[in-house]
């Protein structure tokens, strides 16, 4: 029990950090609670990594006292903030008064959701190969390495991607603060608590676009699609790039919606976050930082101005740890080479006939039950619906990203095409899910009558 | 119940069949994942030996504060199963780097195919036997 609470421990005060920070940043409460708590744990997840990284940064280790000492301060300084502009952090009383047995239902139905996860996990607590070999290597090495954590970046560690960024392992670290020894608990942990967060968010985001049932059934469907429940238990970092990319586009539709200067903040937030877990993140949020402009800028508010450069404020203070891990310390991509200028491995006819029949064996066969199907009769369903003005920017980030990640496949020469697809592709679906399947059911589902409560 | 149904005959066709194709993903799911649960209770015993980085464990107390070490093997590390162990090995020993076909370290961990080959690699970089595993991996150091 003792050692169950010390593991939740940590993800207790990010939390907490995650949910003062949203309550001053939301002075016009905007934000229902029950979205307040899914943002707040994505946030507060992200603050305690950042601030484990500046223990790197700082002391060239793992140094427990400065970023405990670092969290208390800003939970000290938010709650006094909180308590002389007199705001309620949880309204736990207005809560507790609207709930009812409807809600008690919903969350065994929750339960529910998890349990392919779970069932998963409980075979395999070690989780997928790059688990051990990628974030959770890394992540015992910040933890036991003292001044040799560096040593990730250690040239004979290719196999281990010493390019990638920290931000997985610094949120294992940070779960091992009040433990001796790296347990393989806390990555259980934090893949559990991305899934409860990205089903969640999802949940949430179409609560008020879809009908219950129509909601509950494709969170059924899509917790208990192998796709989904294999890469969500496996401890990569796809799990977390899902929930940031869901979080992301999320507030920047609200912050369009709403005219909202918040969500557009937290949205550039969560970019930025994004960019710090994978290399795939990053290219993400390059992708839709760039689109956000447009996106933003065209619509008749008057505000559109500030919303646009509350998204960019968000953007740029929370990517200071990124630019300064991948100018100082990201060493170069060693499983790169440039098959434009290579004379040995070049980007020939027939590596783009492979990933293109690659692509087309995917949707041909009968992957993960007919995930593609579903798709295609969304898509065609929804025809015109797909590309309503407020959700317009996620199939254009899909089309982009697609296109890049293909040409990124065609560029580097470094793997066999057809094992790199076969081993990297399915898990780059698996991070787009929880996109494709919010801008499948708002679309679907859109009104033009209809407002977001 | 009622409520549902109710709510069910006011959405459009393209909305019913939409839930209609969710539901039927939904029960392909199922399907699968009853199947795999069935065929992984079976398993369930052997999965844990699945890990192999386990045996790594021995050699932890003698590499405590080694930053670097060296790794030699005469199997294919193409091989998926070779690979594998050489990644759990590398997590199990971090922070210890395992520095793979580099013999010029004081210590090095020798996974040799047969132990007259292991025997033979010993003398030839003049190593002592620091632990022996079941498997016969050996750490040894240098003298």
């Amino acid at each position: 029990m003792t050692l169950f609470i010390l593991n939740l421990l940590p993800f207790a005060l990010s939390f907490f950090l995650g949910i003062f920070f949203i309550t001053l940043l939301d002075n016009e409460k905007k934000i229902s609670s029950s979205l307040k708590i899914l943002l707040s744990a994505g946030l507060g997840l992200g603050l305690s990594s950042y601030i484990t990284f500046l223990s790197f940064l700082l002391f060239n280790e793992f140094n427990r006292l400065f970023i405990l000492t670092i969290h208390l301060i800003l939970l000290i300084f938010f709650i006094k903030n909180s308590a002389i502009s007199n705001i309620k952090i949880f309204g736990i009383k207005e809560m507790i008064k609207k709930l009812n047995i409807k809600h008690l239902i919903l969350f065994f139905i929750f339960i529910v959701f998890l349990i392919p996860t779970i069932y998963t996990i409980s075979l395999y607590p070690n989780g997928g190969w790059d688990a051990w070999a990628v974030w959770n290597f890394k992540a015992r090495t910040l933890f036991l390495g003292q001044n040799d954590w560096t040593n990730i970046f250690h040239p004979t560690l290719w196999r281990s991607s010493p390019h990638y960024p920290l931000f997985l392992p610094l949120l294992n670290v940070w779960g091992w603060i009040f433990s001796t020894t790296p347990t393989q608990n806390i990555p259980i942990l934090v893949s559990i608590l991305f899934t409860t967060l990205t089903l969640g968010l999802l949940f949430y985001s179409l609560r008020n676009r879809t009908p219950l049932f129509f909601n509950i059934l494709l969170l059924l469907a899509l917790s208990s699609s192998s796709l989904f429940y294999k890469f969500a238990s496996s401890q990569y970092a796809d799990i977390v790039i899902g929930f940031y990319l869901l979080a992301s586009f999320y507030c920047l539709i609200q912050a369009k919606m709403k005219d909202n200067k918040t969500f557009a903040l937290l949205s550039g937030i969560f970019l930025s976050i994004l960019s710090f877990t994978k290399n795939e993140g990053l290219m993400a949020s390059v992708i839709i930082g760039s689109l956000a402009i447009p996106y933003l800028l065209k619509q008749r508010s008057l505000n559109k101005k500030k919303i646009l450069l509350s998204f960019f404020v968000g953007v740029f203070i929370s990517c200071i740890p990124f630019i300064i891990f991948q100018f100082f310390y990201a060493p170069q991509n060693l499983t790169f080479i440039n098959g434009f200028e290579s004379l040995t491995k070049p980007s020939d006819f027939s590596r783009l006939k492979a990933i293109f029949m690659f692509y087309f064996f995917q949707l041909k066969t009968f992957s993960w039950n007919g995930f593609w199907i579903i798709l295609l009769v969304g898509l065609i369903l929804g025809k015109k619906k797909m590309f309503n003005a407020q959700t317009i920017i996620i199939p254009l980030f899909l089309i982009l990203y697609g296109g890049i990640l293909t040409l990124y496949y065609f560029l580097n020469t470094y793997f066999d095409i057809l094992w790199w697809l076969s081993q990297t592709f399915h898990r780059i679906v698996f991070s787009l899910l929880p996109i494709i399947f919010y801008w499948l059911g708002t679309s679907l589902f859109w009104n033009k009558s209809q407002k977001e409560k | 119940m009622q409520t549902t149904i109710s709510k069910l005959r006011l959405l459009s066709l393209s909305q019913k069949i939409f839930t209609a194709a969710i539901f039927l993903w939904l029960c392909l799911n199922l399907l699968s994942f009853s199947k795999e649960i069935h065929q992984y209770e079976k398993l369930r015993a052997y999965l844990p030996h699945q890990f192999v980085g386990n045996k790594f464990r021995e050699f932890q107390p003698f590499l405590k504060e080694i930053p670097v070490i060296g790794y030699y093997t005469d199997k294919n590390l193409n091989d998926l199963d070779n690979n594998k162990q050489l990644s759990q090995a590398q997590l199990i020993l971090a922070p210890t780097i395992l520095d793979v076909h580099n013999i010029q370290h004081d210590y090095i961990i020798l996974d040799c195919s047969t132990s007259a080959k292991t025997v033979e690699k010993i003398k030839e970089l003049n190593l002592t036997p620091l632990k022996i595993t079941p498997s016969g991996i050996i750490l040894a150091r240098k003298k």
